[in-house]
């Protein structure tokens, strides 16, 4: 069996020119496995070979275009299978060069692409859905271990041996789903996991529960007599009849009204078609949920500077935690460019 | 006159049925159940909200697609102990459970109908083949079916009645018809249960929380409903505070599923897979207490606050030691469900939840809302699993679904969740989604 060809991308500092007053080092390469290559040779044993170390100074790779092109046409010159980067543990910026290497080569060099990095990491949350990064310690202190799990990796996924759950294999969970058929029904396997719990014996959930973005709130309103203010629902309020379907649940589009010269919200104009909660309130009074005549009042009396001339409407019912952040990011920027200052935002 | 603390015994008798023919009289035949279609028509028609309804039988393996299904129930019957099946509906509303009752097993009742005027089509789809890929996911399809197509008498729609006032739950007009559609399904199916009432069953199980050994694991099931509330003995009451209900209660028909919302049938009540998987484990594995059914419409902070404090403290009454939790994920009820769990691990009470995945895409977790301390969860699949379904040769309950509204008549590539009883958190289902 011939030794699957490796190649190993480390920063100027595990690739041993120097530390921070070396991070403008620009791509370079050497023969063969240099610092925590040699650990992880010993990891592959005799099934890969690490045929040469590419490296790159952390500042370069990150400011200058081109840089990780550069790095690939490097790699690419040693025709290799797999392509092992880092481990980066928690540093910032060779995480994001681990990540952005390893998903590049990936994709155009069509190798098995494997790195490394502590989840926390924040390249972990960018690409921990493309690519598979090993689940390591905050520091250096981990490598050993941290190259042992990218090397198992690396093989597995070089020879297409399916993996095992991340907690099992030390991987960061990648968020893909694979649906499939289980042995045994729900019930059964809710016994013996609860049973096991009580027990005080191991078990392992089926489904971890996320750790939520949090989202800093921006800070208050200078002037709020000079701001423009707009107005917000996941109400689901509409043009009465819906006209551009807005859907009940699951909503996959955001849309906007003008009311630019109207003062009210006539229920005979406007109705909500959110299938979440009961509308027979906000029907009968639109500004239960969009509070038209109110702002207009405190913008009448110099409270607020002026009401943005449309309000953005979509349903929050079962929906989809990306599409809402896409909505999120799509109403962000265009009432950014309307030089809007402030939101009211009201949820049902 | 009965012992201090005797407990409910319930012993459910099961006839299995082979096959459902036509006849001119309802009967069982060893093990086959004769119907006559016009005497089910007629006690159909008893009820003047309808004007018509097609009695048609369905078997597992024929071309045929079923869409707005409304409710299934499986026929059974009171042999003996208080009361009758579907207290409040086709029985006195006394406290059931007791006793001995006789079930058509391998036979349903499905009911089905279009949309009334004023009705919100919200969480109202629901489809079953009876052949191909979705028939290997729906429980629907390897039940001989006795289909009820309904009629609506449009007397009981006035000018003003197609306003659909809430998007929830429609007007009041359609909300009386429905009622009237899942007592006719009940009626229906404890008339078809009565054709067994002297037969001598295949098995009988008999389903009794007896005192046992006082070091078992003390464990309550907490099943939650939503705001779309079941009928418990007829009545639909919201339980944002809990009730605690014995599962015999749940067997003999008690619980009737209003008949919106992805998950759930009175079917999957009567043979709820996680009560009867705790009624055995009984005195083996664990001290089953009994079921907590709670949930309803809890819109502020505070009210999901009392919700969580009540149910987490009713399992303290009980000095339940463990909680199997059946939750239903999506909406803002999932928040409820997570603060009792938080609430109820807080007070020594260690958790398992079953739980669908309502995620789409690597970036979504498919959680609402999640507490650190919901650490035992059983995946019981997606409902955003799309699944391709061929075209029927038949198909029944009309030619387009209403929610997505499209065209049922050729192949179908739909969510999960339309799939009658394909995605449900009561234990039955082997659907599962890996996280990688």
């Amino acid at each position: 069996m011939t030794a699957l060809r490796v190649v190993h991308y480390l920063n100027q500092f595990f690739a041993g020119i120097g530390a921070e007053d070396k991070a403008e080092t620009p791509p370079g390469q050497r023969e063969g496995a240099i610092g925590p290559g040699r650990v992880l040779q010993q990891a592959l044993g005799d099934r890969a070979q690490i045929v040469a170390t590419v490296y790159c100074g952390d500042n370069h790779v990150a400011e200058k275009p081109g840089a990780v092109d550069a790095i690939l046409d490097l790699i690419a010159e040693h025709r290799p299978q797999i392509v092992v980067a880092g481990p980066a543990f928690s540093a910032g910026r060779y995480g994001w060069a681990c990540g952005e290497v390893a998903l590049r080569a990936r994709e155009r060099l069509g190798v098995t692409a494997v790195t490394g990095m502590h989840v926390d990491n924040a390249a972990a949350e960018i690409f921990r859905t493309e690519v598979y990064i090993a689940s390591t310690q905050k520091t250096a202190t981990g490598m050993a271990d941290a190259v042992q799990v990218m090397a198992r990796l690396a093989l597995k996924l070089a020879s297409g041996t399916p993996l095992g759950p991340p907690a099992e294999e030390g991987y960061v969970p990648t968020g893909r789903r694979v649906f499939e058929t289980a042995s045994r029904p729900a019930a059964e396997r809710a016994m013996d996991m609860l049973l096991r719990k009580i027990r005080g014996e191991a078990y392992t959930t089926e489904w971890p529960v996320p750790r939520y973005y949090r989202v800093a709130a921006a800070p208050p309103v200078r002037d709020l007599a000079r701001a423009t203010i707009a107005l917000i629902t996941t109400g689901g309020l509409v043009p009465r009849g819906n006209p551009d379907r807005l859907e009940s649940g699951y909503a996959t589009k955001w849309l906007r009204y003008s009311i630019a010269g109207a003062d009210t919200l006539p229920p005979e104009r406007w109705q909500s078609v959110h299938g979440g909660f009961n509308t027979t309130r906000i029907n009968e009074d639109p500004h239960r949920v969009l509070p038209l005549d109110v702002a207009r009042e405190l913008e009448r009396e110099g409270v607020i500077g002026r009401l943005h001339p449309e309000f953005f409407s979509t349903t929050g019912n079962t929906s989809v935690i990306p599409t809402m952040r896409r909505f999120a990011q799509e109403m962000g920027r265009d009432l950014k460019a309307a030089g809007v200052d402030g939101v009211i935002l009201t949820s049902t | 006159m009965k012992a201090l603390g005797d407990n409910m015994r319930l012993e459910v008798g099961s006839v299995h049925v082979r096959d459902v023919e036509a006849s001119d009289r309802t009967e069982l035949r060893d093990h086959t159940l004769a119907i006559d279609a016009a005497e089910l028509r007629a006690l159909v028609l008893e009820d003047s909200h309808f004007t018509d309804v097609r009695v048609r039988v369905v078997k597992p393996g024929e071309s045929v697609r079923i869409i707005h299904a409304l409710d299934v129930v499986e026929p059974r019957w009171k042999v003996a102990g208080p009361g009758g099946v579907f207290p409040g509906f086709v029985s006195p509303a006394v406290t059931v459970g007791e006793g001995r009752t006789h079930r058509l097993a391998g036979v349903a009742v499905v009911e089905v109908g279009a949309p009334v005027p004023g009705e919100s089509t919200v969480f109202r789809e629901r489809i079953v083949d009876m052949a191909g890929p979705g028939a290997e996911l729906s429980p629907f399809a390897r039940t001989l079916n006795v289909v009820l197509e309904l009629t609506p008498n449009m007397a009981f729609f006035p000018p003003g009645s197609e306003t659909i006032k809430d998007f929830l739950t429609g007007g009041p007009e359609s909300n009386e018809y429905n009622r009237a559609v899942q007592a006719a399904g009940l009626k229906v199916a404890a008339h078809l249960g009565r054709t067994a009432r002297e037969a001598v069953p295949d098995d009988v199980e008999a389903f009794e929380l007896a005192p046992c050994d006082p070091a078992l694991p003390r464990v309550v099931c907490l099943l939650q409903e939503v705001t779309l509330t079941p009928y418990l003995y007829g009545v639909r009451v919201s339980l944002p505070l809990g009730t605690m209900l014995h599962p015999n209660e749940f067997f003999d028909g008690a619980v009737v599923r209003w008949n919106r919302g992805y998950i759930g049938s009175t079917y999957r009540e009567q043979n709820h897979p996680m009560l009867i998987e705790l009624c055995r484990r009984h005195g083996r594995d664990l001290n089953f207490l009994g079921c907590i059914v709670f949930g309803g419409v809890t819109v502020s902070a505070a009210d999901k606050e009392a919700s969580s404090s009540s149910v987490s403290k009713m399992a303290r009454l009980l000095r339940a030691e463990a909680a199997m939790v059946i939750g239903l994920n999506g909406s803002n009820h999932a928040v409820d469900l997570m603060l009792t769990i938080q609430k109820c691990e807080r007070a020594g009470i260690k958790t398992t939840l079953v739980y669908n995945d309502v995620g789409e895409g690597p970036d979504d977790p498919g959680f609402i809302f999640a507490v650190p301390e919901a650490d035992a969860i059983v995946n019981s699949g997606s409902r955003a699993q799309t699944v391709t379904l061929p075209k029927m040769a038949t198909l029944i309950g009309g030619d387009r679904l209403v929610d997505p509204d499209i065209d049922a008549r050729g192949e179908l590539t739909i969510p999960m969740r339309y799939l009658y009883g394909a995605i449900d958190p009561s234990g039955g289902s082997r659907q599962t989604v890996r996280f990688e």
